[in-house]
């Protein structure tokens, strides 16, 4: 009798901490990078470390694969570390990350997979994180 | 051993693929404001922390969790 093969199943950690005690790390593909930073180019895999603290004003942000204009008017809107600094200061939350990470739009999807993410995982797993908060733009 | 994550997605069909572990999709946003328009200070807070939510009220993994925010 064939095996039915099952699909992938769904990558899961169970979440078992209270948030007001946790350290948050945002992880995004907006584009976003700091001034002074390298901005992203086209189909690029590169990423870029985003100080926790960081002034807002410096953020900017690689017009790819959306309108840029509600991110440069606020970055809250794609990559939201100000809301982040007020629930840290709300007591919503325990901590933020040293650094947030930020990449482009990247087309070479094995490579992605392959290589960078694991690199990407890689220096989030330093921070220390309890939870990871994920946008796309 | 991983790291806890959710989602905020305005691509849900693309990111069902992907199989996400937690996801919003926060209604009717588009890709450039996943967490609402510009200024909108309480609506980001509260996409923000309904995405956190998830966390502590999960629902089935790979599920994405729509909530209308329009």
């Amino acid at each position: 009798m064939p095996v039915q093969i099952a699909r992938a199943c769904v990558p899961y950690t169970p979440f078992k901490k209270k948030l007001e005690e946790s350290r948050v790390a945002l992880v995004t593909t907006a584009g976003v990078y700091a001034e002074g930073m390298e901005p992203f180019t086209d189909n690029d895999l590169s990423f870029r470390m985003i100080p926790q603290g960081v002034e807002p004003a410096s953020l900017k942000v690689v017009p790819g694969h959306y309108d840029p204009a509600s991110a440069e008017a606020d970055i809250n809107c794609v990559f939201p570390v100000e809301r982040l600094a007020e629930l840290l200061s709300a007591g919503k939350i325990g901590k933020i990350a040293d650094y947030h990470v930020s990449m482009g739009l990247a087309t070479a999807l094995r490579k992605l997979k392959e290589e960078t993410s694991w690199e990407i995982a890689d220096k989030v797993a330093r921070m220390r994180p309890d939870v990871v908060i994920l946008t796309g733009g | 051993m991983g790291i806890a994550s959710v989602l905020i997605t305005v691509s849900p069909e693309e990111s069902a693929q992907a199989g996400p572990s937690r996801a919003l999709y926060p209604k009717p946003f588009e890709v450039g404001q996943s967490l609402g328009p510009p200024g909108n200070t309480e609506l980001q807070t509260r996409i923000l922390t309904d995405a956190m939510d998830l966390l502590q009220h999960p629902s089935e993994p790979g599920t994405i969790v729509t909530r209308d925010y329009s």
